[in-house]
């Protein structure tokens, strides 16, 4: 078996000396080539978790251990499109590369075009970022993410902005652009049918400090079809999940 | 840039050259006021070549409403300041080293007007005025001199003067400030006629458009003043090329009003004592009217103030020009 | 005519109606009308053009001399807890200055003319900048900021890249309030530091009026309020050309 893409061990975490302990003892290993969705009620500190992951925020003790450090190796999604609106989309996917050294003009070029490719956007690539639609920002987004070619990709809620038909036709698009990526995939969300119907592997926390509620295997086929949303095998994985929470 | 000021820029330049001649002691020269016929003196002394003969190159730099004659001398831009006596003994009290050595005005040139039709004949007439009310530089040494020696206080309105004759122009009961080298003649230029009530009547009268200089001691200073006496006995003969150049630096003033303004001024310029002299009497009355008025500590002599240049007895000026 | 210039045209014309017919009414030597201001103007053309060149020219260095030191002072505060808490007061100090009462100085320090109008503009319009660019900066939105982080930017680009852009908006919006108090700036400055050699706008407005050729005096006034209309245009226009595409009409957020 491969080395695990994310591995949370004995980790504590508090945002500073004087708030209370977010995270205590905190174990969890992702592995790697997987989707796993963490799940979990508003405001609990999922988002935390993928900070710590991503090494935007370092913990008290324990330690994280999410692959090789160097830039690039890890995508990350947040909850609004974050796109610099003085950037055309194309700009704005190139942006890792403008920061992450060792990318020559062509190579430049090829990578933004295939990730734009990757979530068809490739008509967009010289509009600006406010004349897209929310759904178009956030394939933009994942676009962005993408373009290093991380090997961990790391997802803040991606969908949660977006209304319920643009997020049907989003979801399947995210999927097929991070199947075609085959990294590791790390989402958060607060919407149990999403992860169910996205992930490989559900883990639902609460609590504070946070701890795992639950743990479960989602062995749906692949794709995830939105059809999928009436199979029973779906719903008896969700009641399982919420009755964790 | 515009083709006129690289022209002007141009001609300046060799003017500059030509100009710098090193054998000549630089002297720059700052106004207290926009050029004006108050200065006629000095523009004739450059133009009439009074200060060359004397070995001084000397260079007019005008000025305007505040502006730092003194501290533009003490921080050695200008090597002469022009000033009023009242100033300078305020400013040297002030730690600023000047010494006065010529004085251009013999009486001073500050005053109140009236139109010429009112029924105010001298200072003392105004609080026999209903609800008399002057327009004045609030604060300044006159207005403090003029309420306190008739006792206006509570009698007479001051009301800060802003430097236009417009209001005065449409009242003809109004009372303001005048210097005798401006406003008289502003009024006239448009056809109001007025009457001039000169403050040294009252007892106020600080020599005006005095020459300072840091060190009467220096060499070019008996020079400089010297040319200077010269050059405004020839500006008071004959003053047309001397206003002329006025004229050019300061548009506002046209042919008449250069020639109103230059003869009401010619009284106080000359005065009783011969042009450009200085008292010790007349020093002292003004240092204690300052003491007076509180702007000097009482008691406080006028000595070291001024001096004479020891100068060839002037003849008095000719009357006729 | 389009919507946008026949309006303010026609409200321009009631007003100069109303003047030139409340100038009639006032008693002479307080007020001219547009007529006679008018006439004032083309006489005094030439002149008028130099002494527009002088002023302006001062306000916009000053207005250049606010918007360095503003940047870079409202960078540090940005950047600098310490250094605002410190520093703070005396900005603020800054603009609470009476040009009037440092004119005297300044005049001894930098002599007549040109530098005391421009050091009087940079002194008026720097607080506007400094707000706009101290905002500006902080300004910065955290997911942006995070998302450069993890691709290891460092500092300088980090300014370059986000903060400085994301400030352009509140910059140019402290650059509309600046541009206009330049020219009040350099006119003041015109009023106590301009000994006419050569003649500013302020000096005109004021030796004019002191010779009771109103009609002068407010031609200048005119001119001075027709430069700041400029400088507050160029502002508008920079501001088009280097953020109008992404920023301007369509809310922000």
């Amino acid at each position: 078996m491969a080395a695990p893409a994310v591995r949370f061990q004995a980790v504590d975490f508090r945002w500073s000396s004087d708030s209370p302990l977010l995270l205590s003892d905190f174990d969890l290993v992702v592995e790697a080539a997987s989707v796993t969705a963490i799940v979990g009620p508003s405001g609990c500190g999922k988002s935390t978790l993928l900070r710590l992951a991503a090494g935007l925020v370092h913990p008290t003790s324990g330690t994280v251990n999410a692959g090789p450090a160097g830039a690039g190796h890890r995508g990350y999604v947040f909850q609004a499109p974050t796109l610099l609106p003085w950037r055309s989309v194309a700009e704005n996917v190139g942006l890792p590369l403008d920061l992450v050294p060792g990318f020559v003009p062509r190579e430049r070029t090829r990578r933004i075009a295939d990730a734009l490719r990757a979530v068809q956007l490739e008509d967009a690539a010289d509009k600006l970022p406010h004349a897209l639609s929310g759904g178009m920002q956030m394939r933009a987004s994942l676009a962005r993410a993408l373009v290093t070619r991380p090997k961990l990709l790391l997802l803040d809620e991606p969908f949660s902005a977006l209304d319920a038909l643009t997020r049907r036709l989003v979801h399947q698009q995210f999927q097929a652009a991070w199947r075609a990526a085959a990294a590791t995939v790390l989402f958060v969300t607060h919407d149990i049918d999403e992860a169910v119907l996205l992930a490989d592997r559900v883990v639902s926390i609460g609590g504070s400090p946070l701890q795992i509620r639950a743990d479960l295997p989602i062995p749906l086929p692949h794709p995830r079809t939105p059809e999928l949303r009436h199979d029973p095998a779906l719903g008896a994985l969700v009641r399982t999940l919420e009755e964790s929470l | 840039m515009p083709r006129s000021h690289l022209g002007l820029l141009a001609v300046l330049g060799l003017a500059a050259c030509s100009n710098g001649d090193p054998d000549l002691t630089k002297v720059r020269l700052a106004l207290n006021w926009y050029p004006e016929p108050e200065f006629g003196g000095f523009y004739e002394g450059v133009l009439g070549g009074h200060y060359e003969k004397a070995g001084l190159d000397v260079e007019i730099i005008p000025g305007g409403p505040s502006a730092p004659t003194l501290a533009l001398l003490g921080a050695g831009r200008a090597q002469v300041a022009i000033t009023s006596a009242d100033d300078l003994l305020v400013k040297r009290l002030q730690g600023v080293e000047a010494t006065a050595v010529w004085a251009a005005f013999q009486d001073s040139p500050q005053g109140l007007m009236v139109h010429d039709a009112s029924p105010v004949k001298q200072l003392s007439d105004i609080t026999a005025q209903e609800a008399p009310r002057v327009a004045i530089e609030v604060g300044r040494p006159m207005h403090a001199f003029l309420w306190q020696e008739y006792g206006w206080e509570g009698k007479v309105e001051a009301v800060p003067y802003g430097g236009s004759v417009g209001v005065f122009l449409n009242d003809p009961t109004a009372i303001q400030q005048a210097y005798v080298t401006s406003e008289p003649c502003v009024a006239l230029s448009k056809g109001v006629k007025t009457r001039y009530l000169p403050v040294r009547d009252a007892g106020w009268n600080p020599y005006g458009t005095v020459v300072a200089v840091a060190d009467p001691k220096a060499e070019w200073t008996e020079a400089f003043v010297k040319a200077t006496a010269e050059a405004w006995r020839a500006y008071l003969r004959k003053p047309g090329r001397a206003n002329a150049r006025i004229g050019e630096l300061n548009d506002q003033l046209n042919a008449d009003m250069l020639g109103c303004i230059t003869e009401l001024q010619r009284p106080f310029v000359t005065g009783d004592d011969g042009m450009g002299g200085m008292t010790k009497a007349r020093w002292e009355q003004t240092a204690a009217n300052l003491g007076k008025l509180g702007l000097l500590p009482e008691g406080v002599r006028a000595e070291g103030a001024w001096t004479v240049v020891d100068l060839t007895e002037p003849p008095s000026p000719p009357q006729d020009h | 005519m389009s919507r946008t210039v026949l309006l303010p045209a026609l409200v321009g014309l009631v007003v100069l109606v109303g003047w030139q017919l409340l100038s009639a009414t006032l008693p002479p030597f307080l007020m001219a009308g547009p007529l006679e201001v008018l006439s004032a103007l083309s006489a005094h053309a030439g002149k008028l053009a130099h002494s527009a060149w002088i002023t302006g020219s001062a306000a916009v260095a000053g207005l250049c001399i606010a918007t360095l030191s503003g940047l870079l002072l409202g960078g540090l505060f940005a950047t600098s807890r310490t250094a605002e808490r410190a520093l703070y007061p005396y900005a603020l100090l800054v603009q609470t200055v009476p040009v009037i009462a440092i004119a005297p100085l300044l005049v001894v320090w930098l002599d007549y003319g040109w530098w005391v109008s421009c050091v009087s503009a940079a002194i008026v319009s720097f607080f506007p900048m400094l707000t706009g660019a101290h905002v500006g900066l902080r300004a910065t939105d955290p997911d942006q900021l995070a998302l450069l982080r993890l691709y290891g930017a460092g500092h300088r680009q980090q300014l370059l890249l986000l903060r400085l852009p994301a400030a352009a908006p509140h910059i140019f919006a402290g650059l509309r309030t600046a541009g206009g108090l330049a020219v009040i700036g350099a006119v003041v400055g015109d009023f106590v530091g301009s000994n006419g050699q050569p003649p500013s706008l302020g000096y005109v407005v004021l030796k004019a009026a002191a010779a009771a050729d109103v009609a002068r005096s407010f031609a200048a006034v005119v001119v001075s309020a027709l430069l700041a209309l400029a400088l507050f245009g160029l502002t508008r226009v920079a501001e088009h050309a280097t953020i109008g595409a992404w920023h301007g009409d369509r809310a922000t957020a």
